[in-house]
């Protein structure tokens, strides 16, 4: 007998499929049915907490990741007192440190690292190539083993206190259609930052273990200040390296003090700095917005910085389980590749060499002029055929470190010090 | 349109609008101005307020790092308090600015900028409570510090270690306390070490003694150490490098909001600078204008309208005192006051003139004087002139009628006695000759009455067929002479008595009448009457000569016949038709003439006759009689008609065919004979009726000769009468008729005579004879009195039956004598008077005198026999 279609069934299956689908774009990911694992909470920087990565890592570990960006000071105070509130956390390697001494972080065993030897020696041992320079700071290295007495040190073990991955050297960017393009080594120095032709169009990062170095490199360069252990600044040369930036800054030399990445990028576009301490992917991204930024290749050498992925203290179980094969995807070739884009290097570069192409390769890895236009990962294109990196290839540019991103024993002071210089 | 703008009413009515509008406009713009300027200034005051607005965020923001750097010093709740108290008074303030923002007058913040401001407060709050956690944080691991320290101290206190071991020990402990304490208050460095080494003494100190308590406490002391140096440097980075950091990039924000924000406002500040400055200017061209334009309307009116004013009213104060203006100015003006001046002109040069014409006049008058005197003298001489002229009309009248009528008169006289052949022949000729000459007198005298305006129309009424029986025995004969046939035929609707003046209208007749049979050598004159719309119309048609288009124009004309040769082979003067038409027009009629040369000529005369009554000249018969025969050769011609119009049934036929006549159907026959007869068709129509009337032509003396000798046919000759025709038919087929019998004549011409005896009374020997000779012929016996007196005597002494009294006598005359006998009581004797005067007013004399009735000289005898039968019996022995 053909009944007629109950209505009240019909309304709730409706609903039924309205809810779940409900439920589907709440869960952001196409895939949600499938696991039930534990949704990774990775805290961390603009850096590498970019939504690609994250939609990728989705995709193929098939987990709920959650990335939590913010400016690096927060993050890492979020970090140190909230471990609870993570699973992963990326930084750079001078918040090792604080975070081990804070115990936020717990070691991560490196056998259960796939590619573990794949890892390069730039941070086992700190040259990556054997004539390199070791530069001034904490190199991570030097903070990548648990020691025995549960220190950090270069002493090999089975633990580490952080996943190597991406990793750089940073210098300053400059606007080339304001500033003309120097020689790299030669004539590209830190001094420019200070240079008073470009009073009130600098800017600098606002981390005192980053920025000090920039304009301590600066104040160097430009014979201001002297320093015996750029890497271990003393009091009295913090108190000399400040009086004169502080000075200027009195007098309007700097712009502003930079958080994030995107603001770095913003500062140079909307024209209000013409020079600034930059990161490698803000360099990318307004080049493909058509400003002609350079990265320097100073003479002093670089300031390099080396990723840091951590495993929360109070990541235990399945979740550290799931925390583990993320380590392992970051180091499984995509990523890589993908953050080579932006100017990134990856700890086993090997292994994402084959998804990049030849050009991306020559260009980004081997130093070489680009035979093609490359596009970034926004899109954009951020190299023009014939560009070539400046400071050349990755050996050359990792055997050209003047100081690592360092937490030094006068940090406190620092950021004392740190307060009246952006205060003033 | 030019003349509309010259007027002065509407120049002014224009300068008053534009004044209007000029004021209005002045109106319209101070409001507008007024606003314009509010405006501004309050847009200025908003940007002032709006600045300030900024300055005040970024005071607050300041406000805040203080605050925060208060409560990093002291952690006091009144900070913490304060510190939200100026995060939502930035709040606010953001808010407003955003408002601000919204109305886009100041503020022209870029949306992302913005933004970041708004972030960067929320990142401060959020990281204050960090902050906040952080330092409670750090209390609790000083306190927990503190706390194992005091443990420790107790411990080694508690111990029975020697002194010394306790007194470092507790050295140690006040030193890492110390350490603690320095470590906090300044962040040098130093005190880490410190730390680090008071420390390891302690420790190593505790491990020798085997103070495993203390060891783990200092362990714990370590571990809060190591902590409390985290949390620290953590808060600290958050207050001195992050919180430093928001603070820093807003306050760069505000301060870009706020250079911007001055910058508008100096430009608005300027603009409204600009407004003011624009304003006034405005008032003041406005005020210009309108003041010029106030000025000149006044200048306007004063000078077209106030001045010109004043000078016409001088003007016209001096001519009204009669003085001389020279110019009256303004006149060339258009408008009103050109209106005034020329009035003022007009006004003087009327002035002027009424002088001018004061004076002419007063000349005039004495002109006027001289002129009356002299139109009196003129007037007189005028009034004799006419009466002269008439006097000379009557005398002429009178001086050549009496003569002619003597000379006629005896010449007809002496034709009656016995004359030789050729004394007859000669005295024929004489009379001819006198009756042309009278006829000539008489077309002179009339033409001269009627050039002096004398001639006088009667209006009586008269007998319509009286008159025409005048008509035909006037022409008949003429015609018969040149054998001509006369007809005359009569409307129905001609009425029995018309009024008018029968004499003019016989006048009128006969002339057209003689002059149609003067120019007609063959053929016939046909005289038509009708009657219509109270006008008597007749037509003379005649087959003479005719006239060309020439000749008709000049006809009227006075002296002139047709061409002058006529007047030799026709006679004649030439006035008559000149008197006719004259005539015509003095009756209120019209005249008008066809011709066609030796065809024939029309003359159709209408005059205004009006009838009193409608009795027709026609009136049909009272009968009982069948249809009659009528033998014609046409079956509608004018006999047809008239004996219709007499109302007899009639059968037409036409003299050939007799054949469908027959014997005895018809009683009577009317035949209506042309000239053609044959005697046996006429036997032939005789033997079929019993009676028959016949219509012949005058002419016809065959016919009449045939038809004399038959028995039953009555027989009538044209031209005749209505009235006559009438009694013809009536009589011949025995109808009774009201026509009084004396009053017809059959073909013969029957003569009345009367009874009794007159007295004539006239001066003129030869008048006497003419009258008394023709007395006689009517069979009356007279007597003779030679003027007035004499008259009075012999009524006196006799009795007569009628008085013939001649008007102009000597001694006495004849009205006199009439009013002398009637005043003698002699009021039943008829007296009739004899003149050869015509005029009506003569009439009039004649009746006021008291004479019953006024025959005029020369005398005719059928006008005398006219008269004589109203008062005098008609003897029996009429016949002859």
């Amino acid at each position: 007998m053909s009944q007629p279609i109950d209505i009240n069934k019909r309304q709730t299956l409706s609903t039924l499929a309205k809810a779940g689908a409900a439920t589907c774009l709440a869960a952001k990911a196409p895939y949600v049915f499938a696991r039930k694992k534990h949704t990774l909470r990775v805290l961390g920087t603009h850096v590498t907490l970019q939504e690609p990565l994250r939609q990728q890592a989705m995709k193929d570990l098939g987990i709920d990741v959650v990335f939590e960006p913010k400016g690096s000071a927060a993050v890492l105070q979020k970090a140190s007192l909230y471990p609870e509130a993570f699973d992963l956390y990326e930084q750079w390697s001078n918040s090792i440190n604080v975070l081990w001494r804070s115990g936020s972080i717990q070691a991560i065993d490196k056998n259960r690292i796939t590619h573990w030897n794949e890892i390069n020696d730039l941070s086992k041992t700190g040259r990556v190539t054997p004539n390199a320079k070791i530069g001034a700071g904490d190199a991570p290295h030097k903070i990548l083993y648990i020691q025995d007495d549960g220190e950090l040190g270069s002493q090999e073990s089975d633990e580490v206190s952080f996943l190597p991955y991406v990793h750089n050297v940073d210098s300053f960017g400059y606007n080339t259609q304001v500033i003309e393009k120097g020689v790299p080594y030669e004539t590209e120095s830190w001094g420019w930052l200070l240079d008073e032709a470009y009073a009130g169009k600098v800017a600098i990062v606002n981390a005192p273990t980053i920025g000090i170095f920039d304009l301590a490199l600066a104040a160097q360069a430009r014979g201001l200040v002297k320093f015996k252990d750029i890497g271990s600044i003393t009091k009295n040369e913090m108190d000399q390296l400040f009086n004169l930036l502080i000075k200027m800054k009195k007098k309007g030399h700097f712009s502003g003090f930079w958080t994030s990445v995107p603001e770095s990028v913003d500062f140079m576009a909307s024209g209000r700095v013409v020079i600034e301490s930059m990161f490698s992917p803000g360099v990318s991204s307004l080049n493909g917005k058509g400003i002609p930024v350079v990265y320097a290749a100073p003479k002093e050498g670089y300031r390099a910085w080396h990723g840091v992925m951590c495993l929360s203290s109070a990541t235990q179980g399945a979740a550290k389980d799931v925390a583990y094969e993320y380590m392992n995807w970051w180091l499984s070739g995509w990523p890589g590749a993908f953050i080579a884009r932006q100017g990134y290097y990856i700890s086993n570069a090997q292994r994402s060499k084959p998804l990049l192409e030849p050009a991306e390769w020559d260009y980004w890895y081997a130093g070489k002029p680009a035979t093609k236009d490359l596009t970034g990962t926004d899109g954009n294109v951020s190299v023009r055929k014939g560009d070539v990196r400046t400071g050349g290839s990755y050996e050359q540019r990792f055997g050209n470190v003047a100081v690592w991103n360092t937490v030094m024993p006068t940090y406190d002071y620092s950021l004392q010090k740190w307060y009246e210089f952006v205060s003033a | 349109m030019k003349v509309f703008f010259r007027s002065l009413y509407v120049q002014m009515i224009i300068a008053l609008v534009l004044l209007g509008v000029t004021l209005l406009t002045q109106l319209f713009t101070a409001r507008n101005n007024l606003s314009t300027l509010s405006g501004s200034q309050e847009k200025l005051i908003h940007t002032y307020d709006s600045v300030s607005l900024i300055y005040e965020l970024e005071r607050d923001v300041i406000d805040l790092q203080r605050n925060l750097l208060i409560y990093k010093e002291t952690a006091s709740d009144s900070s913490i308090q304060r510190f939200h108290e100026v995060i939502e008074s930035i709040n606010e303030k953001i808010n407003r600015v955003l408002d601000e923002q919204k109305r886009g007058i100041i503020y022209d913040i870029d949306p992302d900028l913005f933004k970041r401001m708004v972030q960067h407060i929320k990142d401060y709050e959020e990281n204050f409570s960090s902050v906040i956690n952080a330092r409670a944080r750090q209390k609790e691991l000083i306190e927990h510090i503190y706390l194992d320290l005091t443990a420790i101290d107790q411990v080694a206190e508690n111990t029975d270690k020697p002194q010394t071991i306790k007194a470092q020990l507790h050295g140690h402990v006040v030193d890492l306390r110390h350490s603690v304490n320095s470590y906090l208050s300044n962040l040098d460095p130093s005190n880490n070490e410190y730390f680090n080494k008071t420390f390891l003494s302690l420790i190593e100190l505790a491990k020798q003694e085997k103070l495993s308590s203390v060891v783990a406490l200092l362990k714990d002391i370590k571990s809060d150490f190591r902590r409390l140096i985290q949390v620290n440097r953590g808060y600290l980075f958050l207050v001195n490098v992050v919180m430093a950091g928001s603070a820093n990039e807003f306050l760069f924000l505000t301060k870009k909001i706020r250079e911007d924000a001055i910058l508008k406002q100096s430009e608005i500040s300027h603009s409204a600078q600009l407004d003011e400055d624009r304003v006034k200017n405005q008032n003041s061209i406005i005020s210009v204008i309108s003041i010029s334009i106030i000025l000149l309307i006044a200048a306007f009116i004063s000078n077209r309208v106030m001045i010109p004013i004043k000078k016409i009213t001088t003007v016209f104060s001096k001519i009204s005192k009669g003085g001389k203006v020279d110019g009256i100015p303004n006149v060339e003006r258009r408008d009103e006051i050109g209106e005034l001046a020329r009035a003022a002109e007009l006004f003087h040069n009327n002035s002027q003139l009424t002088k001018k014409l004061l004076e002419r006049s007063q000349d005039m008058i004495a002109n006027q004087e001289v002129l009356n005197v002299q139109l009196e003298q003129e007037k007189k001489r005028a009034e004799l002139a006419a009466q002269s002229k008439s006097t000379f009309l009557a005398n002429m009248s009178h001086e050549i009628r009496t003569p002619m009528n003597g000379i006629v008169g005896l010449i007809d006289l002496v034709l009656k006695t016995n004359l030789n052949n050729k004394q007859r022949r000669y005295l024929e000729r004489v009379a001819y000759s006198g009756k042309i000459m009278m006829n000539v007198i008489n077309d002179i005298l009339d033409f001269s009455k009627i050039e002096a305006g004398k001639m006088e129309i009667e209006s009586i009424e008269f007998d319509v067929n009286q008159m025409i029986e005048n008509v035909i025995s006037s022409i008949q004969v003429k015609a018969d002479e040149k054998d001509l046939d006369f007809n005359i035929w009569v409307d129905a609707s001609v009425p029995k008595t018309l009024m008018g003046d029968p004499l003019r209208i016989s006048q009128i007749l006969l002339n057209l009448c003689s002059n149609s049979v003067k120019f007609t050598d063959f053929g016939s004159i046909v005289v038509k009457f009708s009657y219509e719309n109270n006008q008597l119309v007749f037509q003379v048609v005649d087959t003479g000569i005719g006239m060309n288009e020439e000749q008709l124009n000049n006809i009227f004309e006075s002296f002139t016949q047709a061409d002058g040769s006529i007047s030799r082979k026709y006679g004649g003067t030439g006035l008559g038709l000149t008197i006719v038409k004259q005539l015509v027009k003095l009756m209120e009629g019209d005249i008008q003439v066809r011709s066609e040369v030796n065809v024939g000529t029309q003359m159709h005369v209408k005059l205004s006759c009006p009838a009193k009554e409608q009795e027709s000249l026609l009136a049909p018969l009272q009968h009982a009689l069948s249809p009659i025969a009528y033998y014609s050769v046409s079956a509608n011609d004018e006999l047809y008609y008239l004996l219709s119009a007499l109302g007899l049934p009639l059968q037409h036929h036409t003299l050939d065919d007799l054949s469908s006549v027959n014997h005895g159907h018809y009683q009577y026959a009317l035949i209506n004979l042309g000239r053609t007869i044959q005697d046996k068709s006429i036997d032939e129509i005789l033997a079929r009726h019993d009676k028959a009337l016949v219509v012949l032509s005058a002419n016809d003396i065959e016919s009449r000769d045939c038809l004399k000798a038959a028995d039953n046919v009555d027989v009538i000759l044209h031209p005749f009468s209505p009235k006559k025709f009438r009694w013809f038919v009536s009589n011949g087929l025995g109808i009774q008729s009201d026509d009084d019998r004396t009053d017809c004549m059959l073909d013969n011409f029957q003569q009345n005579k009367f009874q009794g005896h007159l007295l004539l009374v006239e001066d003129n020997q030869i008048n006497q004879l003419v009258a008394g000779d023709m007395l006689e012929s009517l069979g009356l016996t007279y007597d003779v009195a030679e003027d007035g007196e004499q008259a009075i005597e012999r009524v006196k002494a006799s009795s007569y039956d009628l008085v013939l009294m001649d008007v102009q006598m000597p001694k006495m005359d004849g009205y006199t004598a009439t009013r002398t006998l009637r005043e003698l009581g002699f009021n039943d004797i008829t007296i009739c008077g004899l003149s050869a005067n015509a005029l009506k007013e003569d009439l009039k004399n004649a009746k006021s005198a008291g004479m019953n009735d006024y025959l005029t000289k020369p005398l005719v005898l059928s006008d005398l026999s006219a008269m004589l039968e109203k008062y005098l019996d008609v003897s029996e022995s009429s016949n002859s």
